[in-house]
């Protein structure tokens, strides 16, 4: 047994800080310490970037545009990015629709989509819940009928995020009517400037606009467009889903933002006039915190070494998004405290100028809520171990 | 021991809960008109001499229903810090009852945190009257004031609290919006001169009044606190049984009736406190600063732990801004950093 990583992991290590140290513009770099929102426009220049030194796709195999890394290389990699304040890379074509068209795609599908992923050109958005279909995702509603070489789609998807800056959209809908629900779902590949599609934006307590509705008004899809097999929808969705739960960049980030409230305990005043630091109830809850932090870490570690081994990817996945949806939250609500009532102006009026950073540390704790209930809710979750884990 | 309401108090709390309904337009006016401004205000000093129980009844209603009106700074706190400087007499009492007169409490600064009795504001004398230099970084409602509250330090030990006119010369205003929707202000006084009668009660002499002010502030946030967990615990209730998920209700769920029942929980040991905040007002100065803070630090956890469960148990509706769920969530969680968050009123509890 051993907790180290290998002189070689080490050694590429060093390459990847290296990189990091100066890959990110100074105004990103800021922005991600902040904890403030980047714009379309720096997530594509930020994945040009990371072309451009060939790391376009950091969990992809080389033969479809990746670097083949291992997976305690892309830990490595995740770990550095965020210690030097580097953004994540959008992840929906990256992390969640590319690996289904190389795993699950045919030929064509790959050639044309692949790239604009790799290069950032093509946007992606997820269309899985409605309305009536959340947690209970096999409800979905939103139909494809066969007409010709097109799929007729009608229906609607809500919650997308980025919908609005949006190329494409991979959307699960529903072919045909079975016994079993799970069964009559098929994925399709959906231009967003299709005839018929409509984007509603919807604000969020953060007073942000990130998610959408979108209305499908007999949206013709062609029939090349399905990934896969009609009907297989919800196998690839499942994977998909495993990926968005799975060993991911979030928990690489905790230690980073655990680092950046830090610095903010130590900026701001506390009782008495001395930083916020010093004080004993704050120390005491920064220092659990990081323990919880390094808690989760090495149980990262754990998994990975095992999915390394060989072992498939199971519900063990659920236990990491639990926590570290957990930790964030913990994290961005101290941030708040921090303030006191410093943080409560949000919007300025007139030319009201607001206190430094207020803002943004508001809104990534209210923003933050969501990640007990997006990709999988914290019950839900719960859920699949207790089945899947425990056997109950 | 009894905790029923008179038949008068019950029949006010029916009023709140119309007017919170939005059965009577939800407006300052509205509130004067029903005499609610002056329920605060000793008899003295142009007010109906209400008690605190009064307080706690409307607050409660204004956070049941989402109602963002200054209550407990202009009818509440204000007053209350004017009549205990010795100042019953001013005729802006009078104004302050009748609705038409808005007072703000400019207390808090950036470097003090949550310590009300220790302002860096300075207040200078000259010869015919005072100077004040310093600046003030959340004031509630600061912009529909016409005048605030200040608390300054002098040469003096101790806080003392100016009367200042929203339009004194050198004095600066950024309003802004809080993150729960609330207006706020920032005031900056570079060399703001002010009469002498600006001083209100003695130099460095407005620190009991100043706890008291508060203490009374707090008690009625924490009733407006209570409002808001109660329409939440119900909305989520009702939620939970219309929604389906899994070809059944969501209360259907074991996991999320407990969570339910934990709010529940939280409803109740906040109705506890709030009477105890409520109905030791009138005690003496330890005995009151136990029984508030407690409740605050208590209250400020519980508050969020519903404001929490409420979002989760909505799903991607709690977070939506158009949803009164997650308003009234970000409501309760503002609340509990108001006049001190959990830290600051254990910190007081502890030590008083
Ligand atoms: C910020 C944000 C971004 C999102 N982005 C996207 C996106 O890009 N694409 C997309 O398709 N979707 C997206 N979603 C939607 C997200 O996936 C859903 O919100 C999630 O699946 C939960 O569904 P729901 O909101 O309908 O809640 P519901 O399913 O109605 O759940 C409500 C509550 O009941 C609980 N619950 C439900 N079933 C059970 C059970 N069996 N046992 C115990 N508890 C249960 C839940 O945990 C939750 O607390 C996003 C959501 C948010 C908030």
């Amino acid at each position: 047994m051993r907790l180290d990583f290998t002189p070689e992991e080490l050694a590429f290590r060093e390459e990847v800080r290296e990189f990091a140290a100066r890959a990110a513009p100074d105004a990103m770099r800021r922005k991600v310490r902040d904890g403030e929102e980047l714009t379309k426009d720096e997530f594509v220049a930020w994945q040009r970037i990371m072309q451009a030194r060939g790391w376009a796709a950091p969990s992809w195999p080389r033969e479809h545009g990746g670097t083949g890394w291992t997976l305690s290389q892309r830990h490595i990699f995740e770990e550095e990015m965020a210690a030097a304040d580097c953004p994540q890379q959008a992840h929906f074509g990256l992390s969640l629709i590319g690996p289904v068209l190389y795993t699950f795609g045919d030929e064509e599908q790959r050639r044309r989509h692949l790239p604009g992923i790799l290069s950032g050109d093509v946007w992606w958005c997820q269309g899985y819940s409605e309305r009536q279909a959340g947690s209970d995702l096999a409800a979905l509603q939103t139909h494809a009928v066969r007409d010709g070489d097109d799929y007729v789609v009608n229906g609607h998807k809500i919650w997308v995020t980025y919908a609005h800056w949006a190329d494409m959209i991979f959307a699960l809908v529903r072919t045909s009517r079975e016994e079993k629900r799970q069964r009559g779902i098929s994925m399709l590949l959906i231009p967003m400037d299709a005839k018929g599609v409509t984007v509603r934006p919807i604000e969020t307590i953060d007073r942000n606009h990130q998610i959408n509705e979108i209305l499908l008004d007999d949206v013709r899809v062609p029939v090349a467009n399905r990934v896969g097999a009609e009907g297989a929808g919800w196998g690839y969705g499942k994977f998909l889903l495993a990926r968005e739960r799975g060993v991911g960049a979030t928990q690489r980030r905790l230690r980073r933002a655990v680092e950046r409230l830090r610095d903010r305990l130590r900026r701001a005043p506390g009782p008495d006039g001395r930083p916020l630091a010093e004080d004993a109830l704050f120390a005491d809850r920064l220092t659990q915190l990081e323990i919880e932090v390094i808690g989760l870490e090495v149980t990262v570690l754990r998994v990975l070494a095992e999915l390394e081994a060989g072992h498939e990817p199971d519900a063990r996945s659920s236990m990491l998004k639990i926590r570290s949806a957990e930790l964030l939250q913990r994290i961005t609500e101290m941030a708040v405290e921090a303030g006191g009532t410093e943080a409560m102006p949000f919007v300025p009026l007139d030319d009201a100028t607001l206190p430094p950073g207020a803002a943004h540390a508001v809104r990534n704790y209210l923003y933050t809520r969501a990640t007990t209930i997006f990709g999988g809710s914290a019950e839900i979750q719960r859920n699949v171990i207790a089945r899947q884990i425990l056997g109950l | 021991m009894d905790f029923s309401l008179t038949t008068e108090q019950q029949m006010l709390s029916d009023s709140v809960a119309r007017f919170a309904r939005g059965g009577t337009e939800a407006s300052w006016a509205t509130m004067a008109a029903l005499c609610w401004t002056a329920i605060a205000i000793p008899e003295a000093s142009g007010g109906l001499g209400g008690s605190a129980v009064e307080v706690m009844i409307i607050m409660e209603g204004l956070g049941r229903g989402l109602v963002a009106q200054p209550f407990a700074e202009s009818c509440v706190l204000c007053p209350t810090l004017l009549t205990e400087l010795g100042e019953g007499h001013r005729p802006e009492l009078q104004g302050m009852a009748s609705g038409t007169l808005r007072a703000a409490f400019a207390g808090a600064e950036a470097e003090t945190r949550f310590d009300p009795l220790n302002p860096r504001l300075r207040a200078g004398r000259r010869p015919d009257g005072w100077i004040l230099d310093g600046v003030k970084s959340f004031v509630p409602d600061g912009a529909a004031a016409d005048h605030f509250l200040v608390t300054a330090r002098t040469g003096s030990e101790g806080p003392s609290v100016f009367r200042v006119p929203r339009d004194a010369p050198g004095l600066e205003r950024e309003d802004f919006l809080c993150f729960d929707g609330h207006p706020a202000s920032r005031l900056r006084f570079t060399g703001t001169a002010l009469p002498a009668d600006a001083l209100l009660g003695a130099e460095g002499g407005a620190g009991p009044a100043i706890e008291l002010a508060l203490d009374r502030a707090t008690a009625a946030l924490c009733a407006e606190a209570l409002g808001a967990m109660e329409a939440l615990r119900e909305a989520t209730a009702e939620h939970l049984r219309t929604r389906q998920q899994f070809g059944q209700p969501l209360a259907g769920f074991q996991v999320l009736q407990h969570r339910l029942v934990d709010m529940f929980l939280a409803c109740e040991e906040a109705r506890s406190m709030t009477l105890l905040a409520t109905l030791r007002l009138e005690a003496e100065r330890r005995e009151r600063i136990r029984a508030v803070s407690a409740a605050k630090a208590r209250i400020a956890q519980l508050a969020r732990s519903v404001a929490y469960q409420a979002i989760q148990l909505h799903g991607a509706m709690g977070m939506c801004e158009e949803f009164t769920v997650g308003r009234q969530a970000k409501r309760l969680i503002a609340i509990g950093m108001l006049y001190g968050d959990a830290d600051h009123h254990r910190r007081r509890f502890a030590c008083a």
